[in-house]
């Protein structure tokens, strides 16, 4: 089994994002990146199926600026064993939507021949949630979104279970099929020193969109990026008896 | 190269853990605070000295399980790293032993590993020299020529295959053993195309590793030995 996992750069979660002062974006310049969160986790899970002998060998894509191969490292270093780079230059990158990468996959897929997609659930810098449903829609594969557990069934179907609203949910795809990784499939191995050092040999292809025949054209506009409402000030309270008079003040208890 | 040893001895750790219990290396492992560095990170660049590479383990017990077939023998150890394949080399009784890396921390490790596996060092012959760019002007052409997990680059494989044939052309009965787990430039189809030089190979032997080697290696799960031909 071959297995395609798509990984994107992203502004690293432990970074303060700032709104840039025309609010037309964030501040990305000198602004640590790395791999998005969710993509470490359906990457681990695709390596998990490889030393499981399930999976013969594990793709890594992304779609990005130039500096996207870096992350396409780290996810050889994590254990892909091949990376394509689909580039594109920084201005598109701002433009690409989930349709764009789906578009790209799918034909992707079509070329080399892939029985598994794993990605993300979503991306934690435009949480668009969009791309492995899009993509399972474009192949006219079953789709698994949000698994929190994968296990083979036979040889030609995977069970999944999904986590879902006050409950679990397990479902049997067919393979070919689309999945994405939520955030208890798995804890993400760190990269070691030999493994960074043999990523750095492993192949990485460099691609267009253009080889896909796929045109970045954008759906929707951003009207305006902004920062969260500042929260209000809290008061401090004395003691318990004036908490009690402040809560009865403002209607909370009689 | 004193500062070097004394670092190498300070950052590695002297294990026996791997398909050549017999011998003990000092090497980076899990136990290592350098395990989890970046490359960056690391004084010494590269360290690829400090690991055992599985292909260079399944040659090194190929080596040690079969040594007559290296008694006085000249023998190369092309990309020595660790040292392992020349250890094992010289107990099989080699007449000499070309130990050739270009890192010279490589050749560093692989002295400091003699000493510690009480080895003679008077059958090596140290060099870093690197051979890929002396046009096949290697001489005297060993008897035999050690690989222990050379392949992982497509290019670089191309550069060592074209190597090998022409040596292998000038001396026929040239042996070539390789040590590999199983990657891309050996193993795949389009790889072997694209490197477009003809070879054959004999599979000598498949050793599984252990468990813990699979794990540090991300599911390389065995390492086989060769004897290339080249036609
Ligand atoms: C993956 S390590 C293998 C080391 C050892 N044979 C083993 O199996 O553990 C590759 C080694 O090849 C060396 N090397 C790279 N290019 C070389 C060249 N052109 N000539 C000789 N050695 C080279 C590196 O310095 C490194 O020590």
């Amino acid at each position: 089994m071959r297995v395609l996992v798509g990984v994107k750069r992203v502004i690293d979660y432990a970074v303060k994002v700032r709104v840039k002062a025309d609010k037309t974006g964030v501040v990305k310049d000198n602004v640590k990146h790395s791999m998005n969160p969710f993509d470490e986790i359906a990457l681990e899970e695709a390596v998990r199926l490889k030393e499981k002998k399930i999976a013969k060998e594990v793709v890594a894509v992304s779609c990005g600026p130039t500096a996207s191969q870096e992350t396409l490292r780290t996810a050889l270093a994590m254990g892909a064993d091949k990376a394509i780079h689909v580039e594109v230059d920084a201005a598109t990158a701002e433009k690409m939507e989930p349709i764009h990468v789906a578009k790209i996959l799918a034909k992707l897929i079509e070329k080399e021949k892939f029985d598994l997609v794993i990605l993300g659930k979503q991306a934690i810098d435009d949480d668009a949630n969009q791309t492995g449903q899009m993509l399972a829609g474009f192949l006219d594969w079953p789709q698994a979104m949000f698994a929190s557990k994968i296990e083979p069934d036979g040889s030609t179907h995977l069970k999944v279970t999904r986590e879902i609203d006050g409950g679990l949910d397990t479902i049997k795809v067919k393979l070919p099929a689309v999945i994405s990784a939520d955030l208890r499939l798995n804890e993400p191995r760190y990269a070691t020193l030999p493994n960074i050092m043999k990523a750095k040999k492993k192949p990485l292809e460099k691609k267009t969109p253009a080889d896909f025949g796929v045109e970045i054209k954008p759906q929707t506009e951003t009207v305006e990026v902004s920062d969260p409402p500042v929260r209000q000030a809290g008061i401090m309270v004395d003691d318990v008896q004036s908490l009690v008079s402040k809560l009865r003040e403002k209607g909370a208890i009689p | 190269m004193r500062a070097a040893a004394k670092w190498i001895l300070r950052n590695t750790i002297t294990s026996r853990h791997h398909l050549t219990p017999e011998m003990s290396l000092a090497l980076i492992t899990e136990q290592c605070p350098l395990w989890m560095a970046t490359p960056d990170q690391c004084p010494l660049p590269d360290p690829y000295w400090a690991f055992y590479w599985p292909g260079g383990q399944a040659l090194t017990r190929f080596i040690l399980d079969n040594g007559s077939q290296f008694r006085d023998k000249s023998v190369l150890d092309f990309g020595c790293g660790c040292g392992a394949s020349t250890i094992a080399a010289v107990t099989a009784g080699a007449r000499t032993v070309f130990c050739n890396d270009i890192d010279n921390y490589a050749l560093l490790a692989t002295a400091l590993n003699c000493r510690r596996n009480n080895v003679l060092m008077s059958t090596i012959e140290f060099s870093n020299e690197n051979l890929l760019l002396s046009e096949g002007k290697i001489t005297p052409i060993p008897d035999a020529i050690l690989l222990g997990d050379m392949f992982y680059d497509t290019d670089f494989a191309g550069d060592i295959f074209r190597l090998l044939r022409r040596l292998q052309l000038d001396k026929p009965e040239m042996d070539i053993f390789v040590g590999d787990p199983d990657r891309h430039p050996l193993n795949e189809e389009v790889h072997r195309k694209r490197i477009g030089v003809q070879f054959e190979r004999e599979l000598l032997i498949d050793y599984p590793l252990p468990g813990y080697v699979t794990r540090e290696h991300y599911g390389f799960s065995s390492a086989k030995v060769y004897r290339l031909l080249f036609v």
